[in-house]
């Protein structure tokens, strides 16, 4: 539900073109859209115990941070002019966006692989799964394999 | 030997080792579930490989380039947050994908919706736009193997698409994905090395002999030209075009059926947790020839050291590059990787096409499987190779038309496979209908909207604004449909079994 009302947000966004200035419409966008990955992200963290809920944590943090990330980059571009210092020799919104899109997303990796077994899978859940695995009954389709 | 026939030896070695490999799977290839899911035994390392390795297709290594010397830094935005598209499609589906091949006979994607709906209806859906994404991407692949082979090398267009299909054809049909999986570990670990040589040759051109120097002097020398948007941090392009970008190949990225359905594939949780590190890492330096060549191409021609390239012939550029300012082992090996990229996105729809013509549609239209599954998938295989190499020949003369059923890639299958399966594998009150009508709507906006905004040539009916791309509107648009129509129909009792996978 949540997510729809956010896609629709999005399109009136895009839609409504030069009615709401681009800096204002650029950070709508963001926030709805991050909204969208945060609702599907986090739905799918446990929090069953106090460490999961502490990964929980830490997955919603990484989500406002990039969210932040976006938006600072709307700023720091906009307030760049010819002449003005560079950043490693890129311009300061751009030296963000080059060392920022592609490392900082693997927050989300990282947290998946060390709170695996926290956040995502407990072994009790698995062997729930191997359980299961045991007991199938095959829903009956033709494999020759 | 002459610097021609150095690449040429190169690729050709390249050629003959795929088809080792082709030749090997071939007999650990037994049963129609080693063809389709190589028997749900793969490790870590086979799973990371194939999944990075699918997604960077020759639009990565050809198309990234040419994009950045036309745009600037905006397809950065595509590229760059590969991690983010690997952690999304990892807590979207992979446990809960790796509980349904578990507990459930399932080869391909439609076999998981048709059970997780219930529904013969989405399993034929899901099956038409997989057919439909197939053609179209295969046809864009098959044509950028001939062309750089015919621009660059000489050889006859024809010749060189046949020669090219003939080696895919051989060792997907006799080894299935088996042989697609393992030729995936070996071409992306030539992807790998040959972007990340690549990136270093490039930016040390770009900066005179110094590799610190060179994303300056590329600023400098673009701002000097007036170019300077291409190098701020949204590029020509603009930040609703970048951020739909984001939108688009992130969030869709849980809908791409060829690398969805290797979640299926896992032997049993290890490469479910760890795979996917693996992949984004091997990705994000796939990302470096991407972000660099298209540059330093572009430097060279404002800095009047090369010529500039034509209009609408941009996609040139990583060629060009390659021809002209690298040694000729190192193009030999890049090029190779080039073919790698287009070959090892091939062969995985060439495998999940045939799974659809094979099981899917004769389930959901005769209601039972046919007999003898894997001597079917190969002669699929086999056919829908032979259409898509025909199809791609017919093209090559009507650009227009290859650039509409483009449209029918990414974005069709984003469009359709994120409501029904990143959503609909995640949310219980899903119902058939709502999937149905989010596929439905998929197609229609992304193939109205593209016509839209493309045609009559002079004065098109629809300009999107911002510079939005159309396959992000399709999206929401079939997100907006997915959730009203799922709302609007009754909910569906689902499988004991379904729930609890969907628990998980």
């Amino acid at each position: 539900m949540y997510v729809a009302g956010l896609a629709a947000l999005m399109l009136l966004i895009i839609l409504t073109g030069e009615w709401i200035p681009l800096i204002l419409r650029s950070i709508l966008y963001t926030i709805c859209m991050m909204g969208i990955f945060s609702l599907l992200m986090l739905k799918n963290i446990l929090r069953e115990n106090a460490r999961s809920i502490t990964y929980w944590r830490l997955y919603a943090v990484g989500l406002a941070i990039l969210s932040g990330i976006f938006i600072a980059i709307i700023f720091i571009d906009k307030r760049f002019e010819t002449g003005d210092t560079l950043t490693m020799g890129m311009e300061p919104g751009t030296a963000l966006m080059v060392f920022g899109l592609p490392f900082f997303p693997f927050w989300f990796i990282v947290l998946w692989v060390i709170g695996f077994r926290a956040s995502i899978l407990p072994h009790e859940r698995e062997d729930h799964l191997n359980r299961l695995k045991t007991n199938k009954a095959e829903i009956k389709g033709s494999t020759d394999g | 030997m002459d610097d021609r026939t150095l690449i040429l030896t190169i690729v050709g070695t390249y050629m003959l080792i795929c088809l080792g490999i082709g030749f090997w799977a071939a007999k650990k290839t037994k049963s129609a579930k080693d063809f389709f899911v190589a028997g749900k035994a793969s490790g870590v390392i086979v799973m990371g490989f194939a999944a990075f390795s699918t997604i960077m297709s020759g639009f990565g290594f050809i198309g990234g380039p040419g994009l950045v010397y036309k745009y600037g830094t905006s397809s950065f935005w595509i590229c760059l947050p590969a991690s983010l598209g690997f952690a999304v499609t990892g807590i979207f589906l992979a446990k809960r994908f790796k509980a349904f091949a578990d507990l459930f006979d399932i080869l391909t994607l439609p076999d998981a919706v048709a059970i997780r709906y219930n529904s013969e209806t989405c399993r034929l859906m899901a099956g038409l736009v997989i057919i439909l994404g197939v053609i179209a991407y295969l046809g864009t692949n098959i044509m950028a193997f001939g062309t750089v082979a015919a621009t660059f090398f000489g050889i006859d267009f024809t010749i060189a698409t046949v020669i090219g299909m003939a080696v895919v054809i051989i060792y997907a049909v006799f080894g299935g994905i088996i042989a697609g999986l393992y030729t995936d570990v070996f071409q992306g670990t030539i992807m790998i090395f040959a972007a990340v040589a690549l990136f270093v040759i490039a930016i040390g051109i770009a900066g005179g002999g110094s590799f610190s120097n060179g994303p300056r002097n590329i600023t400098e020398a673009f701002t000097a030209a007036g170019e300077r948007d291409a190098v701020s941090a949204w590029g020509v392009l603009g930040p609703m075009a970048c951020l739909s970008y984001i939108f688009l190949f992130k969030l869709g990225g849980s809908g791409q059926p060829h690398t969805t359905t290797k979640l299926f594939m896992p032997r049993d949780m290890k490469p479910v947790r760890w795979s996917g590190s693996l992949g984004a890492s091997a990705y994000t330096l796939c990302a470096l020839l991407w972000v660099s060549v298209g540059f330093a191409m572009k430097y060279l021609v404002l800095t009047g050291q090369a010529e500039p390239l034509a209009a609408g012939h941009e996609d040139n550029a990583a060629p060009m590059f390659l021809m002209n300012h690298t040694p000729a082992w190192l193009a030999g090996i890049v090029f190779a990787g080039l073919f790698a990229a287009i070959m090892s996105t091939a062969d995985s729809f060439l495998n999940i096409g045939a799974g659809v013509l094979v099981r899917d549609i004769p389930k959901a239209i005769l209601k039972r499987a046919v007999k003898n599954e894997l001597f079917w998938a190969r002669i699929a295989t086999l056919l829908l190779a032979i259409v898509a190499t025909l199809f791609a020949l017919w093209a090559r003369n009507h650009g227009d038309l290859i650039a509409v059923l483009g449209i029918f890639g990414w974005g069709l299958f984003a469009a359709a496979f994120v409501p029904m399966v990143a959503i609909g594998f995640n949310w219980k009150r899903a119902t058939w209908q709502g999937a149905t009508c989010a596929a439905i709507t998929g197609i229609v906006v992304n193939l109205g909207l593209d016509l839209a905004s493309k045609y009559p040539h002079d004065a098109p009916l629809y300009k999107i604004p911002g510079g939005v791309s159309v396959g992000a509107i399709a999206l929401m648009s079939s997100i907006i449909v997915m959730v009203v129509v799922s709302l609007a129909t009754k909910a569906q009792p689902l499988d004991s079994r379904v729930e609890e996978a969907m628990d998980l």
